[in-house]
């Protein structure tokens, strides 16, 4: 019978033919020449945090190259670095007739596709978001791709209770009575919608007293499904201002090693997160997230501080927390309520030394708003649940029974990823299966086996699947 | 196959040296050598654009895996560009029928196992260093390890 040998000697089998990487490093060339041009043409607010690094890395390559090849490093196709790869790849005939035959791609689903024509589409401009998916009731039809990315199954979590892994959403199990009528859908703050991310980072720098040395922004990578959603996220560093000035290249700063306090930081969606180097990391979450509310809380508007702590049991059964933050738990109406829970919220970690070494805010969208739309009743969202467990059932992509009566409750939530062009309302629904800690695998481990699905919160006509979409 | 190179490498180098690295992680996820071609040739135009700070080597070539596994998710979701060549299309050296059968059992499982088990078992990450890798709760890719395992013993009619 095969085994897992097979599967490593088959494995072993998959190699780059050299049209792909003779292919592959014309295409790097083409890169690597496109932003030596833009370096001639400095912009003044954005400082690229490693070009030192990278000039150096760049005489450095060259330099060593052919002792690497010596040694075996690199093989003698690359010997010569930058300037060799690229007049390898330009005198290739190989790499011309592999990609004048690579298939075009299929785009679908959005009419910003590009031309096939690099030079073409750059004079074009980025391809521009067209969802047309037509209107219901005078609102926009929305898309909305699934949180396990097309992969089913649900999340599960082992708990002793549902009450440990839930959270506290203020929509937990509400009355048909408290259902708001509508809630707001907004842009996802990504693509011609991304303005936002800025915005973030730099209110976040300010709150620190910090100045923000902000990464060149990320293009979208040829052939991505969805470039008008592009850049999913800004990056950057935190830095000094004693120690920084942002005209000069770090290795210029009157004292390189302290200008940069805050490695990373980056703004993703309505969410900044943010990294420093530090020794040990303690294990007091709450005081973590308390430190980070006091720097924080008033620049996310937080007035009411609440807590969660969300607790599964892990493989060994051991408590393991896999969600922790402060909210602001204000709010005059349901809808209030949950927009500040979903939106106001602060996260952070302590190092050993009880220094802040990350954190990571949430703030409210400030992306155009696309508009109220209705809510379906949780009755009806749970019939959908059931055709989407009914169809994983007929698939074998679930390998247990699993049906919408084992619904246990629901909450409202916000669903906004990379991928999805909208931030809208979903229903998360919990359910607990019939598995057991055994059954997943889990040693030692004791309680339920609860798994969680997210369905639109919109009626019928509102709102398309991703995949439906797009196939 | 290469295990992790000795310095922190310039883009160009690094598709030298980890080109083979990230083709077969992205061919072991799509399961399509065209596909599998252009996600790696992303992943390295990513790395030479986005120019990382990386700490050490190890960290750069975790950086590739990463991003290897992020497009290939990022295919699936725009789910009109698969295709259906033949899992060794492209391939100098065919499978032999062992291999394809359980090249066929490793591509039929969903994403979340299939990631794992590539991991553990072609780059020989431990459990730790997958969830550290993926995100992940240790817990999560242990479960994920187990039931990938046991579906593909219940396949494969035999251990895994």
């Amino acid at each position: 019978m095969p085994d897992h040998k097979d599967y490593q000697s088959a494995m072993d089998k998959v190699a780059p033919s050299e049209a792909w990487m003779a292919a592959t490093r014309e295409k790097m060339a083409a890169a690597r020449a496109e932003q030596e041009k833009a370096k001639a043409a400095p912009r003044l607010r954005l400082a690229k945090r490693y070009a030192p690094q990278l000039a150096a890395a760049a005489v450095l390559a060259l330099l060593l190259a052919p002792a690497a090849v010596r040694s075996g490093l690199l093989p003698l196709g690359s010997a010569g670095g930058v300037a060799d790869v690229a007049q390898e790849a330009a005198s290739s005939p190989a790499a011309a007739e592999y990609n004048l035959n690579a298939a075009p791609r299929a785009e679908k689903g959005f009419t910003g596709g590009t031309t096939g024509n690099e030079t073409e589409d750059k004079q074009a401009g980025p391809p521009v978001r067209n969802f047309d998916l037509g209107e219901c009731d005078g609102l926009p039809v929305l898309v909305l791709g699934d949180d396990s990315a097309g992969m089913g199954g649900g999340v599960t979590y082992v708990a002793g209770s549902l009450d440990d892994i839930r959270g506290n959403n203020p929509t937990w199990n509400i009355t048909a009575a408290e259902l708001p009528a509508t809630l707001p859908v907004w842009h996802a703050q990504s693509g011609e919608y991304a303005g936002p991310l800025a915005d973030l980072l730099d209110h976040t720098a300010d709150a620190l007293g910090l100045a923000l040395a902000q990464d060149e922004e990320e293009e979208a990578p040829t052939g991505y499904p969805s470039p008008d959603l592009w850049p999913y996220n800004l990056s950057g560093s935190l830095m000094d201002p004693d120690h920084w000035d942002p005209e000069r290249p770090l290795y210029e700063q009157p004292d390189p090693s302290k200008a940069r306090v805050w490695s990373s930081i980056s703004a993703s969606g309505t969410t900044v997160n943010a990294f420093r180097n530090g020794e040990g990391e303690s294990e007091d979450l709450r005081a973590g997230d308390e430190a980070a509310l006091a720097l924080f809380g008033e620049l996310v508007g937080i007035e009411t501080p609440g807590y969660e702590l969300c607790t599964d049991v892990n493989f060994y059964g051991e408590a393991n927390c896999f969600e922790h933050f402060c909210f602001e738990a204000g709010g005059a109406t349901v809808a209030e309520r949950l927009f500040n829970y979903s939106f106001r919220r602060v996260t952070g970690n302590l190092d050993g030394a009880g220094e802040l070494r990350h954190f990571n805010l949430t703030f409210p969208p400030e992306s155009e708003k696309v508009g109220d739309y209705p809510l379906r009743t949780p009755g009806e969202a749970m019939e959908a649940l059931g055709a989407i467990l009914d169809e994983e059932q007929a698939s074998g992509m679930r390998e247990y029974d699993l049906s919408a009566e084992q619904v246990e409750g629901w909450q409202l939530e916000y669903a906004q990823s990379s991928l999805n062009p909208y931030i809208q309302p979903v229903y998360r629904f919990w359910l607990k299966t019939s598995l057991t800690p055994e059954d997943m695998f889990f040693e030692n481990a004791e309680g339920n086996v609860y798994v969680s699905y997210t369905v639109s919160a919109l009626p019928e006509g509102y709102c398309i699947p991703f995949e439906e979409v797009f196939n | 196959m290469n295990g992790v190179a000795d310095k922190v490498l310039t883009a160009e180098q690094a598709l030298e040296y980890y080109g083979p690295l990230v083709l077969r992680t992205a061919f072991g996820l799509v399961k399509n050598m065209q596909d599998a071609e252009d996600i790696s040739q992303e992943v390295f135009l990513t790395l030479l654009k986005k120019d990382p700070a990386f700490e050490s080597p190890a960290h750069q070539q975790a950086w590739l895996l990463r991003c290897a596994i992020n497009r290939c998710k990022s295919h699936f979701r725009s789910a009109w560009q698969r295709r259906t060549d033949a899992l060794d299309e492209g391939l100098s050296v065919p499978f032999t029928p062992a291999e394809s059968e359980v090249m066929k059992a490793v591509g039929d499982l969903p994403m979340k196992y299939r990631q794992v088990i590539y991991l553990h078992y072609i780059q020989g990450y431990s459990t730790g260093e997958i969830a550290k890798l993926l995100d992940l709760n240790q817990n999560t890719v242990l479960s994920q390890l187990a039931r990938g395992r046991a579906l593909l013993k219940n396949t494969l009619k035999g251990e895994f």
